[in-house]
Parts: structure tokens; C-alpha cells; sequence
């Protein structure tokens, strides 16, 4: 099924679609009133975006020093080719210790790896503590959003999901109320938690610190309580050094949600005293990534969900239509360069808008790798269907008599062969009308004396 | 080869030298005529709340916020004769604590928690407050990173106005997980 | 204003509006005739091959670039009255050829883009005594720059909006969104179609509910996909070109 169809489905429920994109329109409103407020917008953009090409030009020279000197600090650092790597690392850190309870906060690369249910085919209890994730948790299914996982859902749908769930009153559908249930509940879970799992916004190469950027405070509560933090992060999140930490600590929450900078900025360098720190650094593609030439920006991504939310088409699709980990533009790109069979439609779930592009805090040229892509997926032969069409669209258009036959053959169709110019016009018809056809085009009107226009 | 191994050598293989582009020229940044009253503005944004207070009215601050939240269990240690921190670190509902630098920009305060019970404290308790000196406090995020030392601290954070979240439809809840408000006492 | 007698400028029409509304074309001929530039036709064109370079067909799309370069090899300007259109010659031919694309993707302009720039025209004199809601083709704002998008943080500017709005009558009205897409995005329209309808439908409220009459823009291809949507539901609501309420202006106020 392609996106376009999943799609479909989602825009069925008229009501619920038009809600999905407002809730994220407003969020992107945010977003324009935040960038706004700071005079040098554009140009934090641009250096942003460099800082991450410096960054990614002498990667592996930067997370050896971030190595260094997380180590220095008493944290313990491991390394990950893939995510059974990943996977298998904490398993045994969690194992070696006899934890069994583990509290976990926002990560989308733990998503990406499917640490939930394999802790939990060895018999662990892994919570997510960010109210998002844990109602999407609760329900069995994926992040809808990198931000806000559960944004494709109504209030009352999470009020049946915690009076099933969490014991509260039927028919409970206050956010407020909602959110004080899922903190007592949570609360019990931190208290009692032996591992603490979190993902890493930015790991400090030049100090061998890690920054966690959170509203919540489940980071910080879910490193402060149980005795062991183990911290899973790309090859991407380093960056050199504080000074430029601050730019991207004030693109974050401003691109993301709007806000100056999210509630809880934590920085950790070493273990909490009497706790144990280990460091995950996770590959599983990203260096294939860095290798494309065409598409290695997209690994300067810092997974602010701007391009998400500005989307027109990610709005009114929902995140579950994507089938991907990361949905949106940023998704449509991360997704078909790794299976661009599997996930060949995603790149074609775009009007070529452009929006994308100029939200991104660190400059990655979205859309524009998104047509690179769909040329990419053409060319390894991913839409055969697609390709035998624009050859003889191609030959046609080479000859301006083809092409004028062509017109007037199309024109003269729906009158002789009213059924099948019904069928072909199909997919545009579906929802819309067709236009009154002129009797005659341009070309055919406009004197062959091309100064001339007297004949119009 | 160790995972290390495969995965340096996999990025050394995939990495090209930038090309040669022009660095950007460093902006100048954000500042602010009066930077103590952009910082008690975001912070009101951010559902926060700034009181100015000479040294001396400190102490009677604190005891009007006590009777404001109605709290019985208090932990301060900002000021001379601060109790000793209650067992029981999660009953809290009040604890009132030093900040370091604050920031304009943002409305957030540079903490670090001396001990790991303190740490916990800014996260359990119901309602927090933080008393910063008017004069630490910095326009924006570049000049704060240059004025802490965030590497030594081991632990440290930037509050910016209490714990919240929006996940339930996009509704802003305040008081997530962590306190249910934030207040930042401007020592001038 | 900036004569142009001595230039040699040709048309470039999309396809698309010589086929399904070729009064667009002569709408841009008289608006160009309006300022002293007389646009020849070349009749050999087709089409700029966006369609197949879009849809991730650039090898099918290469030789019709390469035609566009021979056919307006000879022209000092080459006016186009779409901001699609425009942005493929400008931008994505180079993709698709190389440096050789710069020869014409410095000639190339759209409509107001050229009478702007390079006409040097300020007002539009007439009149076209109507309520007005412009709607932005993401090509010409975000590709071409025609005006300032609403999510990058920079002063605002809206020549197309300038020029219309100067014309004796013409109320220009606000709009919720200002330039969110109409959805249409070529192949888009027909693979995405639930999206693509809901978004046009999206901003036909949106135009509606500000009093728009008339929905203007300078890209017909947006206005095709937003005319079958208001077709279909039945809605009050004229879809015009640009250059043809340019043109209508000044023969007199109604078009």
C-alpha cells in the first residue's frame, strides 16, 4: 500500500483530519512567532547548518574525543555497529546489574531499534515516561510524531485508553485530569525503578558531556532516582564543543514547539555520585548515510519536528500513514535511502512545497532531496509503471505535431469515447470537476506570423 | 573487529572533507535594554513567575510563598537557618533552592544540585522556587554557556519555568511530572 | 518604466494553459503588449518536462530541457506566465543539464517577476472593481522568491499583492493561512487525492471566508486543481490568472 493510500483512510474521517491539522498548524504558528522573536533567526540557521557540516566532515575525529573524555568523566562508552548490537549492550548492562524495572524517556533512535519489546521478550518491564509515549505505548503502537507521539489521538480515545489502563473514571476526557492520573502513575514507576534509559539531544565532544532537552522532567527524574543511566545516541548528536552547543539550544524548542528553550536543559558529564553512566553510540546506517553524497545533510537532523508540522501533507496524513520510524519530510528521506523499495511512495507524499526547507533549523535540503530521491528510486527500476509512462510522455513532447495531435485527440475523446475519457480522467475527477475545455488551444488560435495577433 | 572499530572506520570511509564554504560570519546576538524585565516576561510566558526582592526581603518571600502553596513539608536552602532536607525527599511540597546565571532569552536558570537529594528535590517536589542575583543574569544562551562551567558541575541544568506538558491534544498541562509551578525570586 | 523595444522576448507557455486555457496566453501577450513588449511565440515549445522530472523521470525530462534551451536560444528575455514553470527553467534544469542550463535560466522570468524587475513597472493602472484573495504558488514564492514566505523570519514582501493591489477597485483580501499550498503538486493531485482535495478544499474556505470573488494567482496550475474542487462543490467563486485580471484592468474592469 502506498502512502497516498494510507492517506486516503486518514482523510476519511473528514472531522479528525481537519483537527490533525489545525492542532499542528497552531504549533507551527508557535514556531514562526518564537523564530520572529530573535533578530538573528536566519543567520543562527546558517550556522547551525555549517557547524554541522564541519561536524560531519571529522565525525569520527569528534567522537573519539567525545569518547576521551566521557570516559575521563566515569562514564563507561560502548559502541554499536546495528540495533541488535544496540539491543544486546543494554540487555546485559540491565542483566549484569538484576535490573528488571526500567524507566525510559524519549528516544527516537531506541524506536528505531525496537528496544521495547526485545526488553520486554527477556522479561523486562520498560516504561516510557513521557506522557506521549506512554499513551502510545499503552496502545501497542508507534509514535505518530517525533515530538508529540500521541497527536493523532482525541482526548476522550486517551481517556478510555487510562480508565482501561490506569483505573480512571469512565468517561474522563480533561487533559488536566488525564495528565495528574498519568503522573501518579509514573511517579510510582520512577520511584521503584531500577535502570533509567534516555536518548542524548547533544553529546559534547570537546567536555565528553551529554545534553537532554526535556519539558517533562522524566529525563532528569528517570537519571536521578534509580542508580544506573544508560544513554543510547546516534553518531550524529555530537557536536564540538558549549559555544556551539548554545546555538542549537536555541533553535530546539523554538523550531520544535515554539518555545524560548523546553523546561529542563540537563547536562550530564560523569555519573551521578555512587551511579554508573554508560554511553551507547549507535551506527546502524547512519555511516551509509554519511556516504551518500546526496543525502548525507539529512544527518545533521536534530529531530525538532518543524518540518513535520509545517508539512500540508504530513497535517492531513497523519505520522501512522508514513510506515516509517521517523514520519514527515525528514522521514520520507531517512526511510527510502535505507529500503527505497519498501518505502518507495514516501517521497511522492509531497507537493514539492518547499516549507520544509526553510523551517529546518540546520538547513537540510529537504525537499530538494526528495525530488533526488523519487529519481533515484526511478532509476533502480522501484516504479517500472511510472517510468514506461514519461518515456512516451517524453517522445510525444519532443514533437510539437505529437504534441498537438496528442491534444486534440484528448480533447475530442471525451466526445467520442465518452466512457473511457471517464475512466482515464478517474483519479482527477474523484474529487474534482473537469475544466470547460477550450475549443481550440493557443497554438491552434495564434496567427503563424508570431508577431502577428490579430487572428486571436 | 570490535563494534568501535567497524563503525570508525565505516564513518572515516563514508566522510568527505566539507567543501570549502565560507563560515558563516557570527551574528551579533539577541540583547535586551533591560534584560531582569525580559526575564520575568518569558518566564510569565513559560508559566513561571518572578518576584523581585531586595537581599534583605528574601526570607520573608519565601514565607509568603509558603502560605501562597499552603506548604507544610519545606525544604530551603538558599538562606541562613534552612532546614535540614526531609527524609522522605518525594513528599515535598516546597523546596526552595540557589540558582545560578539566569537567561533573558529564555527565562531559564543555571542550577547545579550539590548533592543527588537536591537533585531529586527539584524534580519531586510540588512547587519549586530559585533565587538568582539580578546582576547574573545574561542576555541570551551564548553568553551563558561562556559564563558557566557546565563541564565540572557533573550535574547541572537550565530550568525554564515549571515541568508541562501538551500531549493530550495539544492542551498545555503545567506540573508533568516534575513541580506544578515555578517561582524565581530576582535577589537585586 | 524601462523601454524594451529593442529586446527580443518570447513567450514561454506551459502546456497546460495552451491546452486547457489559452486565454491565460493572450492575457500575458496583451499585459506584456501593455508595456511596450511585443512577445513572440516560438512555436515549437511543448512542455519544460517538470512533470517527468518531478515525478523521478529526469532521464525523459533531460531532452525536453534541452529543447527549451535551442528554442529560446535567441532571445533576450523569456516571459512565462507560471511560477512552476519558471523555477524548473531557473532551478531544476541545472539538475537535469549542467552549467549549460544558466544560459536561460538568467533570461528566463515569470510574468510579474519580469515586469517588476525588468519592465520596471510599479502600478498597474485600470480597474477591477473586486474583492481579491491572491493565492501563492509555492514555486514562485519559495523557489523563485517572488515575496517572502510566512515561515522564514524576514520582513515581509509581496510584489504579486503590490501590483494588484494597486489597481483602482481591487480589494485584496486577508487570508488565515497566506501561503499554505493548494495541494495540487502535479502527480500529487492524482496519487495523494485525499490530501491533495482536502488541501484545496482547505484554502477555498480559507478565500471564501475572507469574501474573496475572485482567487487570483499566478500559477493556473493551482487554479485548474482549485476550479475542479469549487466545480464539484458548487461554489461561488472565480479563478483568474493574474494576467488576466491584469489584463481585464486595464481594458476596463471587467474580464
Amino acid at each position: 500500500m502506498s502512502h497516498g493510500e494510507r492517506a486516503d483512510r486518514f482523510t476519511a474521517d473528514r472531522a479528525r483530519a481537519a483537527w490533525h491539522d489545525a492542532a499542528l498548524w497552531h504549533v507551527r504558528e508557535r514556531r514562526d512567532a518564537a523564530a520572529r522573536s530573535v533578530p538573528e533567526w536566519e543567520a543562527l540557521r546558517d550556522l547551525a547548518a555549517d557547524i554541522k557540516a564541519r561536524t560531519l566532515a571529522n565525525l569520527a575525529g569528534h567522537l573519539e574525543a567525545f569518547e576521551r573524555n566521557a570516559t575521563s568523566r566515569g562514564a563507561v562508552v560502548h559502541w554499536a555497529a546495528d540495533a541488535s548490537a544496540h539491543n544486546r549492550i543494554v540487555l546485559e548492562l540491565l542483566r549484569a546489574r538484576g535490573a528488571t524495572r526500567v524507566v525510559k524517556s524519549k528516544s527516537m533512535l531506541t524506536e528505531e531499534c525496537g528496544l521495547n519489546p526485545f526488553l520486554e521478550r527477556h522479561g523486562l518491564e520498560i516504561v516510557d515516561t513521557d506522557l506521549g509515549e506512554r499513551i502510545v505505548q499503552l496502545r501497542d503502537e508507534p509514535p505518530s510524531h517525533i515530538v508529540l507521539p500521541a497527536i493523532h489521538l482525541r482526548k476522550e480515545e486517551v481517556g478510555e485508553l487510562f480508565h482501561a489502563h490506569l483505573g480512571t473514571e469512565a468517561g474522563l476526557a480533561d487533559p488536566t485530569l488525564l495528565t495528574a492520573a498519568a503522573r501518579v502513575h509514573l511517579r510510582e514507576k520512577f520511584l521503584h525503578a531500577e535502570a533509567g534509559i534516555t536518548g542524548v539531544n547533544f553529546a559534547i565532544a570537546e567536555t565528553g558531556g551529554l545534553v537532554i532537552c526535556t519539558n517533562e522532567g522524566n529525563a532528569d527524574l528517570g537519571t536521578a532516582l534509580p542508580p544506573l543511566h544508560i544513554a543510547c545516541m546516534g553518531i550524529e548528536k555530537v557536536v564540538p564543543s558549549l559555544a556551539d552547543l548554545a546555538v542549537f539550544v536555541r533553535l530546539l524548542a523554538r523550531s520544535a514547539t515554539g518555545q524560548p528553550i523546553t523546561a529542563y536543559t540537563s547536562h550530564f558529564h560523569g555519573p551521578r555520585p555512587g551511579g554508573e553512566l554508560h554511553i551507547v553510540i549507535v551506527d546502524n546506517g547512519r555511516s551509509d548515510l554519511l556516504g551518500r553524497a546526496e543525502h548525507a545533510r539529512a544527518l545533521a537532523c536534530i529531530r525538532c519536528g518543524a518540518c513535520l508540522n509545517t508539512c500540508p501533507v504530513y497535517r492531513r496524513s497523519g505520522g501512522h500513514s508514513y510506515e516509517a520510524v521517523i514520519p514527515g519530510p525528514i522521514g520520507s528521506i531517512l526511510a527510502p535511502v535505507r529500503d527505497p523499495e519498501r518505502h518507495r511512495s514516501l517521497p511522492y507524499a509531497c507537493t514539492m512545497c518547499g516549507s520544509c526547507t526553510n523551517v529546518c533549523p540546520v538547513k537540510i535540503d529537504l525537499h530538494d532531496q526528495l525530488l533526488r530521491l523519487r529519481t533515484e528510486i526511478v532509476t533502480a527500476g522501484h516504479l517500472p509503471g511510472r517510468r514506461r509512462a514519461s518515456r512516451l510522455a517524453s517522445l510525444l513532447l519532443r514533437s510539437p505535431a505529437l504534441y498537438a495531435a496528442t491534444g486534440r485527440v484528448a480533447r475530442r475523446l471525451g466526445r467520442l469515447l465518452p466512457g473511457l475519457a471517464k475512466r482515464i480522467a478517474a483519479p482527477w475527477t474523484s474529487s474534482r470537476g473537469l475544466p470547460d475545455l477550450p475549443k481550440k488551444t493557443f497554438r491552434e488560435q495564434i496567427s503563424s506570423s508570431e508577431k502577428d495577433l490579430s487572428h486571436r | 573487529m570490535s563494534d568501535r572499530d567497524i563503525v570508525l572506520s565505516r564513518i572515516r570511509a563514508a566522510t568527505r572533507p566539507v567543501s570549502s564554504r565560507d563560515t558563516p560570519s557570527a551574528a551579533s546576538w539577541l540583547t535586551f535594554d533591560d534584560p531582569a524585565a525580559r526575564f520575568a516576561e518569558v518566564l510569565e510566558s513559560v508559566g513561571g513567575r518572578a518576584v523581585a526582592v531586595a537581599p534583605a526581603a528574601l526570607t520573608t518571600g519565601v514565607e509568603q510563598l509558603v502560605r501562597d502553596v499552603g506548604a507544610d513539608r519545606v525544604w530551603f536552602d538558599v538562606a541562613q537557618g534552612g532546614i535540614e532536607p526531609p527524609a522522605v525527599v518525594a513528599e515535598l511540597q516546597l523546596y526552595v533552592a540557589r540558582g545560578g546565571i539566569a537567561v533573558a532569552e529564555n527565562a531559564a536558570v543555571w542550577v547545579v544540585p550539590q548533592t543527588i537529594r537536591h537533585r531529586e528535590a527539584l524534580l519531586l517536589a510540588e512547587h519549586v522556587a530559585l533565587a538568582v542575583e539580578r546582576r547574573t543574569i545574561v542576555h541570551n544562551m551564548h553568553e551563558a554557556y561562556a559564563s558557566i562551567d557546565a563541564a565540572t558541575a557533573g550535574f547541572g541544568f537550565f530550568i525554564s519555568g515549571p515541568s508541562k506538558t501538551a500531549d493530550i491534544e495539544q492542551a498545555l498541562v503545567i506540573g508533568a511530572h516534575g513541580p506544578r509551578s515555578l517561582t524565581v525570586f530576582v535577589v537585586t | 518604466m524601462r523601454d524594451l523595444a529593442d529586446s527580443r522576448v518570447a513567450l514561454f507557455l506551459p502546456c497546460y494553459i495552451d491546452q486547457l486555457a489559452p486565454r491565460v496566453g493572450f492575457a500575458t501577450l496583451a499585459v506584456l503588449r501593455g508595456v511596450g513588449v511585443a512577445a513572440e511565440f516560438p512555436r515549437d515549445q511543448t512542455c519544460c518536462g517538470q512533470p517527468l522530472a518531478n515525478a523521478g523521470c529526469a532521464a525523459e525530462a533531460r531532452p525536453l530541457a534541452e529543447r527549451m534551451l535551442r528554442i529560446f536560444a535567441d532571445f533576450d528575455y523569456v516571459v512565462c506566465p507560471s511560477g512552476s514553470c519558471t523555477a524548473m527553467v531557473r532551478h531544476r534544469f541545472a539538475d537535469l543539464l549542467g552549467p549549460a542550463a544558466a544560459a536561460l535560466a538568467d533570461r528566463t522570468f515569470e510574468l510579474c517577476e519580469f515586469l517588476i524587475e525588468v519592465a520596471g513597472v510599479d502600478t498597474f493602472s485600470g480597474r477591477f472593481p473586486h474583492r481579491v484573495g491572491l493565492h501563492h504558488g509555492c514555486h514562485g514564492l519559495r523557489d523563485l522568491h517572488i515575496g517572502t514566505c510566512s515561515e522564514r523570519a524576514e520582513p515581509a514582501a509581496d510584489p504579486v499583492g503590490r501590483l494588484l493591489a494597486g489597481i483602482d477597485g481591487l480589494e485584496l483580501v486577508g487570508l488565515r493561512r497566506v501561503d499554505e499550498c493548494c495541494g495540487f503538486g502535479g502527480g500529487f493531485s492524482v496519487e495523494e487525492r485525499g490530501v491533495s482535495a482536502m488541501m484545496g478544499r482547505d484554502r477555498l474556505d480559507d478565500h471564501r471566508a475572507a469574501g474573496a470573488e475572485v482567487i487570483a494567482s499566478i500559477d493556473m496550475s493551482c487554479l485548474l486543481h482549485l476550479e475542479g474542487l469549487a466545480r464539484r462543490e458548487g461554489a461561488g467563486v472565480r479563478l483568474m490568472h493574474v494576467a488576466e485580471i491584469l489584463a481585464a484592468a486595464s481594458a476596463g474592469g471587467e474580464g
